[in-house]
């Protein structure tokens, strides 16, 4: 007696159709992690979405809520399970997972937490996605991509971290309310680190390539008598504030994952503000003279200028012997480099930010 | 000294800007009203969308975290305020206001804690927004959309309740995994109560054109030896399973109010089944609401489908009717 869908349905093909072409894996199914699933789902991205957690009810009950959605989707298979194996197959594998940002908590302070936990996530992800795109969103997200990268093994183009794509989009709302323009005709860089630090390049800001520091060179500095530059700190500002008020931030992030997604997925050739590896950066100071108590924290080097741009540092200590003097003629002055984060010198010493890539010999 | 604005920009249209011709308003700002927020901003339906709610500080937080994403949007005005000034001039009016279902808790319990919260909601809306089509959430929903109703005074085709549009997207999935294909490919229609005494229409499901109850007379019944009525029961369990998993739905409910308001927004005149004022059909003779295949168009229910329904299933709904307006009755303080 065949059954009713035997009855309906004939099959025309005897193989089961090819694996997903699209997946997303959303690792982490808290409030961040599900407006970025709601987000690409909304977006028609991918044809395969899986969901993971150590919360197991959670999970399914997510997995439910958006599958009951299904009707309204296009994406038609939706999985979830604290098995790493229903991410097999993943394009793109965005990592929300980690400790929550606290009021008041800096960026910073999340680190070792979600090292711990990203231990145990990457190497996962790893194993049955090993051709994956990592897109790391959990805070400190510059660091723990860095974690990330060397978890996974994976080479350095395919580890990217939401970084400060989320702070540029917030930039361009607020500057296309001060213009009474869309967003996305408000075009406006800020780079570096995700957050505190996060750097706002105000000679790219324009409308239509109109630079607006053209229209006004005070424009980012203290004397700018229409305050651009708290701009820039209600973009940093921005985080604490939406936490503040409803606990945490979820939507803008979630659109900005999808966004980028939507680029990766769709081969587009976009250009985002996303955290990627630069190789070491160095901040420098320069001496007046060889202040050697500083020495325990910085490797002194001698700058030398090799041409027009390019600036090349050498070692003071080099294989372990001191260069009593600077090699060569063209020597500028000395300097202490330290990395980023770290403990940096006293204050009332001049700062300098150099590029890595003049970077010439490290020890 | 001229700002960068006057510099960069020359005004050519200096009159007062029009008002919104797209504007949707979400009361609530708990886990449904943002998913109903969320989708229809990623649907692109609305050119503002204003968000009300009593907790001022979530309320605000919410506003910010959807304006920091405006960059992705194409939805150029998003404002909040306690005050219902902000919602003034909205097409469409979702109302998710209303305290949540406990675990266990049936939706009737809720009743008297939502209608009111509602004598508060209902009358200011309106006031603000006269000509919009009212879409409650709120659960008890078919209660709180006769409530409503009662307190909007506005006529009953622009008071729709999301009534068993879920539940018939819940079915029509469940229907279509066991079948092996998409959901919108499968047509099945659940009528009625929301919830527990949810209608499904066996004689109606079909796909491309096929009825399955002909190709299994026994469909929805307790002979059935495919038990396909387990599908329906599962249906009518789903909300409860996922409060118990996750704490409460969202998603689903988003994205269903979503589909409804595009069929509004858009004038679309497509069939959804929700809820609706129902006295004098299938010998219901009380003032309630319940879903029924509803044409949804710019004046909101432009018309109703006569489903051609069993015996059995016509008396399902009179049944809920009666329940419904058992409840109802005693309500007090409706009149606007």
């Amino acid at each position: 007696m065949a059954s009713t869908k035997e009855k309906l349905i004939a099959h025309v093909s005897k193989e089961e159709p090819a694996g997903p072409t699209n997946k997303v894996t959303v690792v982490g199914v808290g409030m961040v992690g599900m407006a970025a699933a709601i987000s690409v789902l909304l977006k028609d991205l991918t044809d395969e979405l899986a969901l993971v957690d150590v919360m197991e009810d959670k999970l399914k009950g997510e997995a439910m809520d958006l599958q009951h959605g299904s009707l309204f989707l296009k994406t038609h298979k939706i999985v979830a399970d604290k098995d790493y194996s229903v991410t097999a197959n993943s394009k793109v594998v965005v990592v929300t997972a980690g400790a929550r940002q606290q009021e008041g908590e800096s960026r910073l302070n999340l680190v070792q937490r979600n090292v711990n936990i990203f231990k145990f996530i990457i190497p996962n992800i790893i194993k049955y996605s090993p051709n994956c795109i990592l897109l790391v969103v959990s805070n400190p997200v510059d660091i723990l991509t860095y974690v990330a990268w060397k978890l996974s093994g994976l080479p350095r183009n395919r580890v990217i971290g939401s970084g400060t794509n989320l702070d540029s989009a917030r930039f361009r709302h607020l500057m296309g309310e001060k213009l009474g323009i869309h967003p996305s005709s408000c075009h406006g860089w800020v780079i570096g680190e995700h957050g505190d630090s996060s750097v706002p390049v105000w000679s790219g800001v324009n409308v239509a390539g109109v630079s607006l520091q053209g229209l006004n060179p005070d424009m980012g500095t203290d004397k700018d008598k229409e305050d651009w530059k708290s701009v820039h700190k209600m973009v940093v500002d921005s985080a604490y504030e939406v936490i503040k008020l409803k606990g945490y931030t979820s939507w803008a992030i979630g659109m900005s994952v999808a966004d980028l997604c939507e680029s990766i997925l769709k081969n587009l050739h976009k250009c985002h503000p996303v955290s990627t590896l630069v190789k070491v950066r160095f901040s420098c100071l320069l001496l007046r003279d060889h202040q050697s108590s500083l020495t325990k924290y910085c490797q002194p080097f001698f700058l030398y200028r090799e041409s027009e741009h390019k600036y090349v540092y050498v070692c003071v200590y080099y294989n372990n012997k001191l260069h009593s003097k600077p090699p060569s003629n063209d020597y500028i002055g000395s300097y202490l480099l330290w990395q980023h984060p770290g403990p940096s010198p006293s204050e009332g010493v001049e700062k300098l930010f150099m590029d890595s890539n003049s970077y010439a010999t490290q020890t | 000294m001229a700002s960068v604005l006057q510099k960069l920009i020359t005004p050519l249209f200096s009159g007062t800007l029009e008002p919104p011709r797209n504007k949707v308003t979400v009361v609530g700002v708990g886990q449904v009203g943002m998913a109903c927020a969320v989708s229809i901003l990623l649907r692109e339906l609305a050119d503002e969308l204003a968000l009300v709610d009593v907790v001022e500080d979530k309320l605000k937080g919410e506003m910010m975290d959807l304006q920091h994403g405006s960059l992705f949007l194409k939805t150029p005005k998003i404002v909040s305020g306690k005050d219902y000034s902000v919602t003034a001039n909205s097409r469409v009016v979702v109302v998710t206001a209303g305290v949540r279902q406990q675990e266990g808790e049936s939706r009737l319990n809720l009743v008297q804690r939502n209608a009111n919260i509602f004598k508060h909601i209902i009358p200011q809306i309106v006031r603000y927004s006269p000509n919009c089509i009212l879409i409650v959430v709120s659960n008890p929903v078919d209660i709180l959309t006769y409530v409503t109703w009662k307190l909007s005074g506005l006529p009953k085709h622009r008071v729709i309740g999301s009534g068993t549009n879920l539940d018939s997207a819940r079915f029509r999935y469940l229907m279509a995994e066991r079948v092996g294909i998409h959901p919108s490919s499968f047509n099945g229609w659940i009528l009625g109560e929301h919830g527990d005494s949810s209608v499904p229409v066996w004689s109606g499901a079909n796909v491309a054109g096929v009825n399955l109850q002909k190709l299994n007379p026994d469909i929805g019944t307790d002979t059935d030896k495919e038990n396909w009525k387990e599908t329906h029961k599962k249906v009518v369990d789903s909300a409860y399973e996922v409060i118990r998993l996750k704490g409460y739905t969202n998603w689903a409910i988003g994205l269903s109010v979503a589909d409804l308001t595009e069929s509004l927004m858009k004038n679309l005149s497509r069939v959804h089944p929700v809820s609706t004022m129902v006295k004098g059909m299938y010998g219901i003779g009380d003032e309630v609401y319940l879903s029924l295949p509803c044409v949804l168009n710019s004046a909101g229910v432009g018309s109703v489908v006569n489903m051609t329904l069993t015996a059995d299933e016509i008396s399902q709904l009179k049944k809920s009717a009666d329940m419904l307006w058992h409840i109802q009755k005693d309500l007090k303080d409706l009149e606007r």
